[in-house]
Formats: structure tokens, sequence, C-alpha cells
């Protein structure tokens, strides 16, 4: 009898060490010290705004790469659109210059052309913009999730860059951002 | 005697390898899933959009809230321009986490409803002042008599 609440005693004393240690260990080496944590609410403000933003976008950082193209990709970061609208998202005219082509430029000023391109999940289904395209649609979000229901991804792909002396190139994108209704 | 001795080896034996296998089990379960996605994210320019703003004809003041989200790693301008090209506001560069919840105007604007009114969100680094990629948020702009 003795033995057997000793043994009882034990396998109690073996699960709650293996969910303690679980608890325990539950932080990874990311960073992430923080164990205990306060919260304070903050005091409701006196004048709530009237309009407050109803998505934020992701924009991609500039383009920069020393291979043949480079890749960005648009994401949302707060969604509260309605069922039926959308947010589409184009490449700005002013991204192109005074010809219609889109470019990027070294530290040192030299100049490299460059194709704007769209894709959605196949990379391998690039559509390319022509030039001064000013309606060339790169992303278009509804209220599903974060990430684009059509394309999503702009590919730049340079031109000529055998000619380019060596460097970093660096191209600037604006893009224009437009809640619409779904069709 | 010798009977208990094995027990409590086999007991303290299960105890050590049980608090391995929580460990690991508690390490493994807070990995990072999407280490990726941060990475991609990190230098991302978060901006807000808005679907539509209103305020009242001879006043300089629309009641809405304008930022530059905390986890940005950059500055940004906001302007906002109605769709003839005049430009009413300009917030001057917000850090990270700076919040406005008033935007006082440069000018009164005529009552009217200013369909495709556009806020310029211009970007820049911190530090080196660099020019960064933008964004125009196209919305529609209700100036009430």
């Amino acid at each position: 009898m003795k033995k057997r609440s000793i043994c009882l005693t034990l396998i109690a004393a073996v699960v709650m060490c293996s969910m303690l240690s679980t608890t325990a260990f539950a932080w990874d080496d990311t960073g992430m010290t923080a164990q205990f944590k306060y919260i304070k609410v903050a005091p409701a403000p006196e004048l709530d705004p009237s309009y407050k933003p109803k998505y934020e976008v992701a924009l991609p950082p500039p383009t920069s790469f020393s291979g043949g193209y480079g890749d960005v990709t648009l994401r949302m970061a707060y969604n509260a659109l309605e069922e039926n609208e959308q947010l589409v998202v184009k490449v700005n005219p002013s991204s192109y210059d005074e010809r219609g082509n889109f470019f990027l430029k070294s530290e040192e000023g030299n100049k490299l052309y460059a194709i704007i391109g769209r894709y959605g999940t196949d990379p391998e289904k690039v559509e390319m913009a022509n030039s001064g395209d000013e309606n060339f649609v790169v992303a278009v979000f509804d209220n599903s999730g974060m990430d684009a229901i059509r394309y999503g991804t702009i590919r730049v792909i340079a031109l000529g860059r055998d000619a380019a002396p060596p460097g970093e190139y660096t191209g600037y994108l604006h893009l224009t951002i437009e809640l619409t209704q779904k069709d | 005697m010798k009977k208990r001795i094995i027990i409590a080896s086999v007991c303290a034996v299960a105890v050590i390898l049980s608090g391995l296998i929580g460990f690991y089990m508690g390490k493994g379960a807070v990995v990072p899933a999407s280490s990726v996605v941060e990475k991609t994210e990190a230098n991302s320019i978060f901006v807000p959009g808005y679907d539509y703003m209103s305020m009242k004809a001879g006043e300089k003041t629309i009641p809405a809230r304008l930022y530059n989200p905390e986890r940005n790693n950059c500055l940004i301008e906001a302007a906002i321009i109605l769709p003839d090209g005049t430009e009413i506001f300009r917030s001057g560069k917000l850090n990270p986490g700076d919040t406005l919840d008033t935007l006082n105007l440069s000018r009164t604007v005529p009552a009217g409803m200013y369909e495709r009114t556009i806020i310029r969100y211009s970007c820049y680094a911190i530090g080196d002042m660099r020019r960064l990629n933008e964004a125009d948020v196209i919305f529609t702009l209700e100036v009430k008599p």
C-alpha cells in the first residue's frame, strides 16, 4: 500500500515536472525575454477623431538589385474593407521619366533603364507594362486577407545592364492606392 | 531494498527525461513560424488609407487621425491635394509613432464633394533623409455647407 502511494506520488511528480518545464521554457532565443507584463489602460482621448484609416498597405522598400531583376511584394497590414470593396494599387506615372520609362540610378548617377512587370502566385507568368502605362495595376486586395487576390508582386527587369557601369542601382516606385467597388 | 533503489532510479530518469522533453517542446512551440515574412516586412513602409473624410465649409480642420505607424523605420510626410492640384495640408515629417488627431489645413475649402482627393505620402530614411518609395491614397473629401 505504501509502495503504491509512493509510486502514484512519483507519477504525479513526473507529469507536473513535464508540464512546468514546458511553461518555464516557453520562450525562445530570438530576443523575447519579457516574462512579466503590466498593462496600463490608456485614458480615452478627449477628442476622438471621426475618420480613422480603413486599411494599411505595406509598401516595398526601394528596389535595389545587382542581378537581372528584382521582385517586391505588396501586402496589406490592416484590412477593414467591406465585402463589396476592393483596393487597387497602380504604378503612378511619376515613377517613369519624361519618356515613360522606369529607371534605376546608381550613387554615381548612372542610369539603368528597366521594365516593370507584375505577377501573382506564379513567377513564371510575369506580365510587362508598356512604357508610361498609367493604369498598370500591380495588386488588388479585397476583405479576405492581407495578401493580394490579383497580382501582388512587382518585378523590375533591368535593360542593357551589360553596358551599364558596375554598381548598385536603386529605383523608386510611386504607387496609387484606390478603394473601389467590386464589379 | 534493491527494488526500491531501482524504482527510485527509474523515476529519477523519467523526471529528467520529462524535463528535457518539456524544454524542447516549449522551445519548439515559439520558434517564429514566419521569420521570412517578418524580415520582408521589416523594410516595408506602412501607410494608412482612407476612403472618405468630411469637414465644414469655412473651417480649417478635418477631424481625422493621421499617423506614421510605429513599426515603420522611416519618416513620413503627408500632403492633402485637391483634384485640381491645390495642396491644402502638409503634415511635416512624422516620426514612427507620431499621430495627428486633427488635420489643420492651410486654407478653407468651398463646400462641395471633392472626389479623387489625394493624400500623398512621401517617405524618407531616418538619418540620411534618403528618399524612399511614395504612395498616393485616393479618397473623397466632402465639405459641408
